[in-house]
């Protein structure tokens, strides 16, 4: 196929001021972010650690979960009729199109998040829940929960309790 | 001499031609809307609910600058109230394309203020890969060109060009993440130690989306292999392939549909994939749309012809009352 004219209209553009230095600039942002993905792979095999670049780019690799945890927690709500739902049904994440996952992580982060959604949902409602935490081991039949706690949700807290039976 | 001062001949300046040659201010103008539709996105939820997420008393992480988040129990409430709008205004305002750099300064600093605050709503790798976008949008000159109130305002005519500076640096950057995450798996073991079906061993609800949670032969550790190959296939191999001309909408239609696939199966941030999936297409050069335009005509053309076809039949309303008995007798 023959090569085509760019498509549409130039506009002017001044030249820049310190082309030299731009130039630089422009090498020197490019071979800071190859440093920046040098440090987050290489650095840690070779040094064990990473560097601190400095800069918030720099200082983090670019997969999230290069090992998924083995062991894993999923909480549940039970609520007074015997419902049972996800526990974002209730504390409402601050995430857009993937809620149940950001919850899910953010408790895997900081276990004092549970807590903290209890206190407030039984101050928004009064209700008096269960939360069900279930462990799933993902070498050992991950198709079902290893271990399951129950915990009281009302407005004095969490109070561990016996697991309801399943129906 | 070249009109930016420098000498021809350097390898500098041809480096820096090449980085410079104007492209079609609409790819910019499109990855310009997605990426702030993506940030806002990511962080209207919790800057909406600044009394659940950046309120003093409640569960916050450190993640980033420690000196922020031990200032923000300190810092009265209409004061984070006021950072949250001026954060939101700033990428609404690149995301419509209004002074689109003093947008980035604004929401550079606004996003990494709020992440430092409390890090556990809001963090996430592709928080750190906008990050690194976000200073070249603040700096490069071009992206309010087009589909902006900026052009708007200016009257700036259909089909300008941009400068090829801001989205060779986002291309950059976005093919410099795909690539390392490739080889960042491959040092650290993870094909072999079948990290893709650990991913869909995760119980319901973790990660993966429910229709492909239900896909019981995706649980099957061989397949779970198999694509985990492919993943690191596409990352690592993707550079040489967007390189060579021969390969290049290949390289790019397989990583679009490798982001497609992320975003259909696994329950990530949009941002996710709003960032990557836009910031690619800078890959295509002008001859390169051209060819998908041309291959687009084709595959419409039949599409179109079909659809006139069926325009132009004949309905009952149109043929005279002789015709029309005749079209109901076949079914007595």
């Amino acid at each position: 196929m023959p090569a085509s004219p760019p498509v549409g209209v130039e506009l002017p553009s001044p030249p820049p001021r310190w082309p030299r230095a731009r130039a630089l600039a422009v090498v020197a942002w490019l071979g800071a972010s190859v440093l920046g993905a040098l440090n987050q792979t290489l650095a840690p095999k070779l040094f064990g650690r990473a560097f601190d670049l400095v800069l918030p780019h720099l200082k983090q690799g670019y997969v999230m979960f290069v090992e998924i945890p083995r062991t894993i927690e999923m909480h549940d709500v039970v609520r007074a009729d015997g419902t049972r739902s996800t526990i974002a049904d209730i504390a409402m994440p601050k995430a857009l199109f993937y809620a149940r996952a950001r919850l899910e992580t953010d408790l895997g982060m900081s276990p004092d998040l549970l807590p903290q959604i209890c206190r407030l949902h039984a101050h928004r409602t009064g209700e008096t829940t269960t939360f069900l935490v279930d462990e799933y081991r993902l070498h050992f039949h991950p198709e079902r929960p290893t271990r399951t706690t129950a915990l009281r949700c009302d407005r004095t807290g969490l109070t561990p309790v016996a697991p309801p039976r399943p129906r | 001499m070249t009109d930016a001062g420098l000498p021809t001949s350097s390898m500098l300046t041809r480096f820096m031609m090449r980085m410079d040659a104007s492209v079609d201010a609409r790819l910019v103008a499109m990855f310009r809307i997605c990426f702030f539709t993506g940030l806002l996105l990511h962080f209207a939820p919790s800057l909406w609910h600044l009394d659940v997420c950046f309120a003093p008393d409640v569960v916050r992480l450190p993640f980033w600058s420690t000196s922020l988040f031990r200032a923000l129990p300190s810092l009265p409430p209409f004061v984070i109230r006021a950072l949250g709008a001026i954060t939101v205004g700033a990428m609404v305002c690149g995301l419509v394309g209004f002074k689109p750099r003093a947008a980035a300064v604004l929401t550079y600093a606004g996003t990494y203020t709020f992440a430092s605050f409390n890090a556990l709503h809001i963090q996430t790798l592709a928080l750190v890969n906008a990050w690194a976008v976000l200073p070249v949008l603040c700096v490069c000159d071009g992206a309010s060109r087009a589909w902006s109130v900026d052009a708007w305002r200016h009257g700036v005519e259909q089909g300008a060009r941009a400068p090829g500076l801001l989205p060779r640096l986002v291309l950059f950057q976005v093919l410099l993440a795909f690539s390392f995450a490739g080889v960042e798996k491959l040092l650290w073991s993870w094909p072999m130690h079948n990290e893709m079906a650990m991913l869909f061993r995760t119980p319901r609800g973790y990660m993966v989306r429910d229709w492909a949670w239900d896909l019981t032969w995706l649980h099957d550790p061989r397949v779970g292999a198999v694509l985990g190959w492919i993943t690191i296939g596409v990352e690592v191999s993707i550079v040489p392939f967007v390189v060579w001309k021969k390969t290049r909408l290949f390289a790019f239609a397989a990583y679009e549909l490798f982001f497609l696939g992320i975003i259909a199966a696994l329950e990530v941030p949009p941002l996710f994939y709003l960032m990557f999936a836009s910031g690619a297409v800078f890959i295509l050069d002008d001859d390169d749309i051209s060819r998908v335009r041309h291959i687009f005509r084709r595959i419409a053309r039949p599409i179109q012809r079909n659809t006139q076809r069926i325009d132009a039949e004949p309905t009952g309303a149109d043929l005279g009352p002789v015709q029309n008995r005749r079209r109901a007798r076949p079914a007595e």
